[in-house]
């Protein structure tokens, strides 16, 4: 038997050995390769730009938040730094990993009941499959031991090449033969990172009278606590936060238990830090009472994006 | 637990190593509890209708042996109604109850009875039919009642082949759990390779095939013709890698500890017949049915239409025990139907072929007649991979629509699958490897192709392997093995 585990081990580790070369191989190529078409790793792409702005947060400021109307209206330099169905763990790592290269003036934090409990609102609020290639950097290791179950961190971090096999799909062995990715140029960077979105559920929703089901939403603690994290290293790096909340279709308030609580809570936040806060969603505001607006209960189709990012822009135009 | 993940792996690693480390008298409590814990990964709650049924066939055994006569008989009627009654209640109470509505309502009256929303236990039928046959065996008095209780809910529930079988007997199991498997490196080794084989299969080729082939059929509509055909070859391909790479990993896992499991595949696409695919194919429950079902039917010692009755009639319950559904039955009726009439047609079908010529010419006879089968067994999976009805009817109608769609003309749905012409081509690639390989290790002077070779060539040919594995693999679904639903 000793022989047996003494023969196997040595077939284990010689099989490490092309295993961690072609690990290295990958974080390298993807470093260097990244999709422009898909929104983080546009994001990550962006290199020695200063902006005036920077927004973040999850669909709700990737697809409702038109960067180009805002300058338009203010005159200055913007990006959607935001990316779809992103919580603020995601939201802080990109917004380190982007600051490494390029600057920013304002950061413009969309905060909601969903981002504030982005497990239970958002089916993957961590996109752990996107940042693989940068696990060795401290920071990216330490979220990704924050929000990946640890025997699945553990095998990534120790075991050579398992990381790229869980998502093979994603890095594909023909993606590294034929040399990249298909999408070459992306629309993301004529809109500065937004991708507005049509439709007219919320339409067929008011009609029929079918909406979502009620809800208690509560603040995940880890979810708080890296919206803390935010607001921290913006400070360290002299970046000046704004807070707001997008519009969200009003009859969707009566289906949210703890709502009252939860903004309270935000608003508490804000004061702390001495934050302005944006509060767009809101029965008083006119936009979350047209359901023509929207395309579903919590997103804005095109019409209502450029309605609100335009009103959002008058704003802003003595803070930016 | 899935075979394919790194929960597996661990478990594995920690279970198999504390197997022979372990004094002989506590290895069983060890393997049914790791068997527990296995299955418990699933769904936990389950493991209590695993455990009802277990204590009933554990007495049942018992009672059956010392009995005799009617209340003998009684005994195993009760035992397998029991058996029977967690299958009608979890996997078929739904589907009769929805028929039942139908028929109802077009009696112009509403059914009363309720639905059940409730989850099918993973490995169902599985776990069922091997107690099934536990009783029978015993009953019929080929095997003598189990009297220790842990090791009948081992003969049960044996992790490797809790889910997804073999179903085996307990004539071929039962003692190897009570004996004492000291560790072999010829058995460790085999079924190390065995793993890594059934592996490959799994990951690399029927992962692979099924992301071509759910893009066809979750979307039948979309296609005619060519991508119809290739899809449904593809999934005939898919089908096979899933499942005997189940089997591989559970023969393997359960060799390493010297333990062996009966085969269930043996390169069924070569069938020369229909009648022989079933030799070949799920072996351990196509000589169930024909053990527990055909051969007390009458089997073939009965007047010829009671033969073709009972033969189809097997086929037909083998289609149920696949699933609650139509198109299982369908599909289990179709193979009834291809028995029945090759058995027809035999005296026509000699006679055309001797007189083509295609007799004499003994390659080109087993060509076609493989092709032939393949044909016949690939048209009957469409029924069985078809998520509903309507659409194996539409795939069935358009499968010889060549006419190509010019409004919805696009080259990579069409020819590629949905997918890019890398994944299309690799996966054709290792089919035809895996064609090779298997025709390889199927010829007798091939028996140690690789195990007499050099050190060197040897390990390079399982780094190969493994890097494949790792490199080609489709991890990321996370998908189950097909035969887990059943």
């Amino acid at each position: 038997m000793k022989a047996f585990f003494y023969k196997l081990l040595v077939f284990f580790l010689v099989l490490m050995l092309p295993l961690y070369g072609l690990e290295k191989y990958y974080d390298y190529y993807f470093s260097k390769n990244l999709d422009s078409c898909n929104k983080p790793l546009w994001v990550l792409k962006q290199q020695q730009q200063h902006y005036d702005f920077a927004a973040i947060g999850s669909s709700r400021v990737f697809n409702m938040l038109d960067i180009v109307s805002i300058e338009k209206i203010t005159g200055k330099k913007g990006i959607n730094i935001a990316a779809s169905g992103s919580g603020y763990a995601e939201n802080y790592l990109l917004l380190k990993q982007f600051t490494k290269s390029n600057t920013i003036s304002t950061l413009l934090v969309q905060v909601d009941v969903y981002s504030l409990d982005a497990h239970n609102a958002f089916g993957y609020p961590f996109h752990d499959y996107l940042y693989l290639n940068k696990l060795n950097e401290t920071e990216v290791d330490s979220i990704y031991r924050d929000n990946v179950p640890a025997l699945r961190y553990y095998s990534w971090k120790f075991l050579p090449f398992t990381k790229y096999m869980e998502y093979s799909n994603f890095y594909s062995f023909y993606k590294v033969m034929r040399g990249g990715y298909e999408c070459s140029s992306s629309f993301l960077d004529t809109t500065k990172g937004t991708f507005l979105v049509d439709g007219s559920e919320a339409a067929t929703a008011e009609k029929s009278d079918k909406n979502q089901q009620f809800k208690y939403r509560y603040i995940d603690a880890k979810d708080m606590a890296y919206l803390e994290k935010i607001i921290s290293y913006c400070r360290s790096k002299n970046i000046r936060i704004l807070f707001y909340s997008a519009p969200e279709y009003a009859k969707s308030f009566a289906l949210q238990g703890n709502r009252d609580k939860l903004f309270k809570e935000i608003k508490q936040l804000a004061a702390k830090n001495s934050i302005t806060y944006y509060n767009f969603e809101t029965p008083s505001v006119k936009l979350c009472n047209d359901y023509t607006l929207f395309k579903d209960n919590t997103h804005l189709n095109i019409k209502g994006s450029l309605l609100f990012s335009k009103q959002f822009a008058d704003s802003l135009k003595q803070q930016l | 637990m899935l075979f394919n993940s790194i929960d597996f792996i661990l478990f594995f690693l920690v279970v198999t190593p504390l197997y022979f480390l372990l004094p002989f008298k506590f290895r069983w409590l060890m393997l049914l509890l790791a068997s527990c814990y296995f299955y418990m990964a699933f769904v936990p709650i389950y493991i209590l209708i695993l455990g009802a049924t277990i204590v009933i066939d554990y007495f049942a055994g018992i009672w059956i042996e010392r009995s005799s006569g009617r209340q003998r008989k009684l005994l195993l009627v009760l035992s397998l109604i029991s058996n029977i009654g967690v299958l009608a209640v979890f996997k078929y109470y739904n589907f009769l109850n929805e028929n039942f509505s139908l028929l109802t309502h077009s009696l112009g009256f509403q059914n009363p009875i309720p639905y059940l929303s409730i989850l099918l236990p993973i490995g169902l039928s599985f776990h069922t039919f091997q107690a099934m046959s536990y009783t029978i065996e015993v009953y019929r008095g080929n095997q003598k009642a189990e009297q220790h209780f842990g090791i009948y809910s081992l003969y049960v529930m044996f992790y490797p082949q809790l889910v997804a079988g073999p179903i085996e007997r307990p004539q071929n199991i039962l003692h190897q759990l009570k004996e004492e498997h000291k560790f072999n490196y010829t058995n460790a080794t085999q079924g190390l390779k065995l793993m890594a084989w059934g592996m490959f299969k799994k990951v690399v080729i029927a992962d692979r095939l099924a992301t071509m082939v759910n893009e066809v059929y979750d979307h039948s509509e979309l296609y005619t013709g060519i991508p119809l055909i290739i899809a449904t070859v593809f999934f005939a391909f898919q089908i096979y890698c899933d499942f005997s790479g189940y089997s591989d990993i559970a023969i393997g896992a359960a060799r390493v500890m010297g333990i062996n499991l009966m085969l269930n595949f043996n390169r069924p696409y070569s069938a020369l017949s229909i009648s022989e695919f079933w030799g070949k194919w799920h072996i351990s429950l196509s000589t169930w049915f024909r053990d527990y079902l055909y051969i007390p039917l009458g089997g073939n010692r009965v007047a010829v239409p009671r033969w073709y009755f009972n033969l189809f009639c097997v086929f037909l319950l083998s289609g149920l025990w696949h699933g609650a559904s139509w198109n299982y039955i369908i599909w289990g009726a179709l193979h009834g139907f291809y028995l029945v009439f090759a058995l027809l047609t035999q005296k026509y079908r000699d006679a055309i072929s001797k007189a083509v010529g295609l007799k004499q010419n003994a390659l080109l006879y087993s060509l076609v007649q493989r092709l032939i089968t393949f044909i016949l067994v690939a048209f009957a999976w469409i029924f069985f991979r078809a998520k509903t009805f309507a659409s194996a009817s539409y795939i069935v109608s358009h499968l010889l629509d060549f006419a190509p769609n010019f409004s919805n003309f696009d080259t990579v749905k069409l020819v590629y699958l949905g997918k890019d012409s890398g994944t299309f081509l690799t996966a054709l690639v290792f089919i035809a490897l895996l064609q090779w390989i298997e025709k390889k290790q199927a010829e007798p002077a091939n028996v140690n192709l690789f195990s007499n070779r050099s050190l060197p060539l040897r390990w390079t040919f399982y780094l190969l392997l493994m890097l494949s594995i790792c490199l080609f693999g489709v991890f990321h679904t996370n998908a189950e093995f097909i035969y887990f639903q059943f």
